[in-house]
């Protein structure tokens, strides 16, 4: 049987596939991703990032209290303006009053909620449900008693934000609030 | 048993709550860490024994009482239940004062500064929230490869099967799933075309090599040609094991290109098969 010139080239590719020299597999590409690089190069670091910073946000506060309501400008490195304007009337009452805070809030857990590298104009937003341990806290006034309300709830569930700052280029707390629905600490 | 009890139900009130477009009752209280720490934000009582909460009650506690909203700093009803909070009568030092309630000494946010009118962005389940389970993106092949032939149909076929990822969404366990509701394919030569299904190959479909389909694509000329498809996906998640809940909108994923060659027609068209008729032009 005289074999055609021109079937040589699919006689060629079939010899090919015979040979396990089929055509390379089709390569896909991710392309769900945004195009820009994130700030973070996974979700696990953005979070260990919010989770630092929570921590030292709440030293903060811890400091402050501590310090009878002075230096609220300190948490300008790991809060918003807006988070700030919520602390004030605390610390000013603290200031006013005489009280001073003891002991350190802890973090009893940090869940997250959603990380979003990409959610602000390519920054990144962390959201996190966090209970606060409050226990070994203490507000103390002048006369050296406690002022805290016997009963008060130590353990306090609450939704917190983070936002990517460019100028401290770091996740500072944008919101730190007390979580409405029955608490998940 | 209690705590995941508590945690799902918190879950689905805000899952309900966000689909209607609300946001009363999964809105953060804006208390200050003093407050918090104090004992006297209101916001953190509420959310304390919330067990006997119905789905669609809204905020009302169990005394009948309404949870004061944004968190505002009023201690609800069963304050009077509690101790004293200054033992002996006293008040808090000075506590006379713009800031407080004279009665009880609860402290309060001055008016002239609300803590926040507008309740603070809550948690809102949209496709955004759902990237971290984006749905897998190798869905393309085409036959007869990565390479075609010029005036014959090559057949790409897209997976149409859905996707279903786990992971967290509102802190919980979650599942959601992605299925494909239209396939868009670019074929790289100026044609686009949309397909409801992914289709199939031709030995799925019983049909001889090089023949059209519902997805098949005829290349004119010679050339490298970029295919590539895109899936427009639906998608739905579901908490802790509950029911599945659609998410508004679409995802429109790019899901797959490769380069696809596209070979002289005139190598391979002859106007007999070579095999039966020798004299042919090109065999």
């Amino acid at each position: 049987m005289l074999l055609c010139r021109a079937a040589a080239p699919i006689a060629l590719l079939a010899a090919m596939a015979l040979a396990g020299c089929t055509a390379p597999e089709p390569e896909p590409t991710q392309t769900v991703a945004p195009t820009d690089e994130p700030l973070f190069a996974s979700e696990e670091e953005a979070l260990a990032a919010a989770e630092a910073v929570y921590s030292d946000y709440q030293s903060q506060l811890d400091e402050i209290a501590a310090n009878g309501g002075e230096g609220l400008g300190e948490l300008v490195d790991t809060a918003t303006p807006e988070v700030i304007d919520v602390q004030e009337p605390g610390f000013d009452m603290l200031t006013a009053e005489s009280i001073v805070g003891t002991g350190e809030k802890l973090v009893a857990s940090f869940e997250v909620q959603s990380i979003d590298l990409f959610a602000k104009e390519g920054s990144p937003v962390v959201s996190a449900y966090v209970c606060r341990d409050i226990s070994q806290t203490d507000l103390i006034d002048a006369n050296g008693r406690s002022v805290v309300e016997d009963d008060r709830v130590t353990l306090v569930a609450l939704e917190v934000t983070f936002d990517f700052e460019p100028s401290l280029q770091r996740l500072i707390v944008s919101k730190d609030e007390v979580w409405s629905g029955p608490s998940f600490c | 048993m209690v705590r995941t009890k508590l945690l799902l139900t918190s879950a689905f009130i805000s899952l309900i709550v966000l689909s209607m477009g609300e946001t009363a009752a999964a809105a953060g209280a804006a208390c200050g860490d003093v407050e918090i720490t104090m004992g006297t934000c209101a916001g953190v009582r509420a959310n304390i024994g919330q067990d006997e909460l119905t789905l669609g009650a809204s905020e009302r506690l169990r005394d009948g009482s309404r949870a004061a909203p944004n968190g505002a700093h009023l201690a609800l009803g069963q304050k009077e239940s509690r101790p004293d909070p200054i033992q002996d009568g006293a008040y808090l030092p000075g506590c006379p004062d713009i800031q407080f309630d004279a009665s009880n000494c609860i402290y309060n946010a001055p008016d002239a500064t609300p803590p926040q009118d507008t309740p603070g962005p809550a948690p809102t389940v949209t496709l955004e929230d759902l990237a971290s389970f984006s749905p897998r993106a190798d869905r393309l092949s085409a036959e007869p490869g990565d390479w075609a032939i010029a005036g014959l149909a090559v057949n790409p076929v897209a997976d149409d099967a859905p996707a279903s990822a786990s992971g967290e969404l509102l802190g919980l366990s979650a599942e959601v799933r992605f299925t494909p509701v239209e396939f868009l394919w670019d074929h790289g030569d100026g044609s686009t075309m949309s397909t409801s299904d992914g289709g199939a190959t031709w030995a799925e479909l019983g049909q001889t090599e090089f023949s059209g389909t519902a997805t098949s694509h005829v290349y004119g000329e010679p050339g490298v040609y970029t295919l590539a498809l895109s899936v427009r996906f639906a998608a739905e998640y579901s908490v802790g094991g509950g029911p599945w809940t659609p998410v508004a909108g679409t995802l429109l994923a790019e899901s797959g290109s490769f380069e696809i060659t596209v070979g002289s027609a005139g190598t391979v068209l002859v106007d007999r098969d070579c095999r039966t008729g020798a004299r042919g032009p090109g065999c």
